[in-house]
């Protein structure tokens, strides 16, 4: 099946009082229709800029460069970032993680949906209130017809993620970006959460670029995974197999320092150091000085990714 | 056991409702004891009154009633009706440590003189003695001493959450209830903040009740879990006896849902998660308070109320368990 999403190359640059800051450095991404793709990484790490590099939503200071960006045969660069803007909301929505500053608090929630409903259709007032109450059912808010008169501050926070998700679906994205969609909640509510985005990935066929830092969420919910590092992607590959076999020190790294089991252990496995200044990143592998397994070579060059993860080590040893 | 350090005794809090007339009962009734070198993880959603807990324990909110017992040196310190002097001195031995480390420091002291804070206003140092007394804190925490003449936006939320965490041991506490002090944290910076909360708790004995949503922590930082779910305590066990033998249904669909970090193991899951959303806090029902959620619930547990009872070394609050 051809890509829904492609990311050949990206780079975005923003300009900061202390110098140019590199933060998304090439990369490659593809997501194909009904997939699943999580992007993981820390705070700084490039994956939010990248997320927001394809939406067109970074502020215009920010130097954003491809060989390819597309959505379908659709090139998101072209007249300035204008198409993103064009497609924004459309065939291509996103949620963030925090749903009470993404909704606004003089509106209840059914007229969100709507405005979103007449943005993005050509419906009367009568179908579009229709279809407003169609998508917070689709998104499992009980008793849609009454929730609809909602203010956001009356809702828990699981449903104003239901509610932002029915906005961002008004539009019948065939592309939805999350950006830590289940953070700010609870276990329980991010079970659903997840259990709902899987059913629109199967139902409608929507490609999901999930943003996140849980290795859990990823597991739950991800077909393939990229995880990124100073502006990079460092690792990639199916689900399973980035579990089982990883590839990447880093990645390694993070799956370790999950709380899990202690057994007779009284500490956690963790990553020496915090991730590099974006100002001052550190020549060679930019993972290299919190690196347990370095050798001479990742102080110098730095690894493109090769197959599987941009690596010294693993590019020698396999 | 040894002799707990902090006991609560069917501490209640309730507040106002926002722009009704009702009252939100916050917490309802909850027993929890901590010992000295012990860590208490106290679970559960948003809403169930967790923080409440911590902010009556810490005397932050004055609860309705209830009492809250600290062990101090010379005796023990009833800080439910302590006042003025008397609960300033007595909160030299129990600390706490919020999420938002930003929040928590002032933006124009720099981090020696927040960290100095407590020192002064316990009388416990000041000058020469205060400035060595800092440097040794911020080196506990592994931050180094030279980060004391630097300003909280210059670093990073690790970071900050130390310097809360060495402010909170400037006093010396014997307590320290920590409220979700983690959860903004990122992976790898987590595990350095949960590793240093471990090596604290052997080299300083001190008791920590440890407020999260997060249950991968529970199983790297827990001897005892409390499980709370609108406002009250649903079950108290051992961390091994809780992950292993949940005994209450509201545990077992909190173990549920949480993901586990292997998609082999995900995959096998059969469970769906947990519906619906716990009931309003000023409208506490009759019965049990999670049979409107509860998957096995019967007749009895709309109208009975169950208590608090052990079964297999755990204490449950459920008529089926």
């Amino acid at each position: 099946m051809s890509a829904l999403l492609t990311i050949e190359d990206l780079h975005v640059r923003f300009a900061s009082p202390d110098g140019a800051v590199h933060a998304v450095r090439g990369v490659d991404l593809e997501i194909r229709p009904s997939e699943t793709l999580a992007l993981v990484g820390e705070s700084g790490s490039g994956k939010s800029a990248t997320a927001l590099a394809v939406m067109g939503l970074l502020p215009g200071s920010a130097e954003v460069t491809a060989h390819a960006l597309r959505l379908g045969d659709q090139d998101l660069l072209r007249d300035g970032g204008r198409r993103a803007r064009a497609l924004r909301g459309g065939r291509m929505a996103m949620v963030f993680q925090d749903p009470l500053t993404s909704l606004n608090p003089h509106l209840t929630i059914g007229d969100q949906v709507l405005e979103a409903v007449e943005m993005h259709t050509d419906l009367s007032r009568g179908a579009a209130r229709g279809r407003v109450v169609e998508l917070l059912n689709e998104v499992g808010v009980p008793q849609a017809q009454h929730r609809a008169l909602a203010w956001p501050h009356q809702l828990s926070g699981g449903l104003r993620q239901r509610a932002l998700i029915a906005m961002a679906l008004a539009g019948n994205p065939s592309l939805l970006i999350a950006d830590e969609p289940t953070t700010a909640l609870d276990v329980t509510v991010q079970a659903q959460i997840l259990e709902l985005f899987q059913r629109l990935c199967s139902d409608r066929g929507t490609g999901l670029l999930l943003i996140t830092h849980d290795l859990g969420v990823v597991a739950a919910a991800a077909d393939r995974v990229a995880v990124m590092y100073a502006g990079r992607v460092v690792e990639r590959g199916g689900v399973s197999e980035l579990f089982s076999d990883t590839r990447h020190p880093y990645t390694r790294g993070l799956l370790a320092s999950i709380p899990g089991d202690l057994g007779d252990r009284d500490r956690l496995p963790q990553i020496a150091g915090i991730p590099p200044d974006p100002l001052a990143l550190p020549a060679g592998c930019p993972f290299h000085p919190r690196c347990a397994e370095e050798i001479d070579r990742c102080a110098d060059e730095e690894p493109l990714l090769d197959g599987r993860a941009a690596c010294w080590v693993t590019r020698e040893t396999t | 056991m040894t002799r707990p350090v902090l006991r609560v005794k069917d501490l209640r809090l309730s507040y106002p409702a926002r722009g009704a007339s009702g009252v939100v009962h916050a917490v309802r009734g909850v027993d929890i004891q901590v010992a000295a070198g012990e860590v208490v993880a106290l679970v559960g959603e948003s809403g169930c009154g967790k923080s409440s807990l911590a902010r009556a324990i810490l005397q932050l909110r004055r609860p309705d009633t209830g009492h809250v017992l600290l062990e101090g040196p010379d005796g023990t310190l009833p800080l439910h009706q302590l006042t003025g002097g008397a609960l300033r001195r007595a909160r030299r031995w129990i600390q706490g440590v919020f999420q938002d480390p930003y929040a928590s420091l002032d933006p124009r002291m720099s981090i020696g003189d927040a960290v100095a804070e407590p020192l002064r206003a316990f009388g416990l140092a000041s000058g020469t003695t205060s400035r060595e007394r800092v440097a040794a804190l911020l080196e506990r925490v592994g931050l180094g001493a030279a980060l004391a003449t630097r300003f909280p936006h210059e670093l990073s939320g690790g970071q900050r959450q130390r310097v809360g965490i060495a402010r909170a041991l400037a006093s010396e506490p014997r307590v320290v209830v920590l409220d979700e002090a983690v959860s903004a944290l990122d992976v790898s910076l987590r595990a350095q903040v949960l590793n240093l909360l471990l090596d604290l708790r052997r080299d300083l004995d001190l008791a920590m009740l440890f407020i999260t949503h997060d249950l991968a922590v529970v199983r790297a930082l827990a001897d005892r879990v409390a499980v709370m779910y609108l406002g009250e305590l649903v079950e108290i066990a051992t961390r091994d006896a809780l992950l292993q033998t949940p005994r209450h249904p509201y545990t077992r669909a909190l173990l549920d849902a949480v993901p586990v970090p292997d998609p082999v193991l995900q995959a096998a899951r059969v469970s769906r998660p947990l519906g619906g959303e716990p009931p309003s806090q000023e409208r506490v029902p009759k019965g049990c308070a999670f049979a409107s959620r509860c998957p096995v619930a019967e007749e009895r547990c709309a109208s009975e109320r169950p208590t608090m009872r052990t079964v297999g070394g755990s204490a449950v609050s459920c008529h089926l368990a």
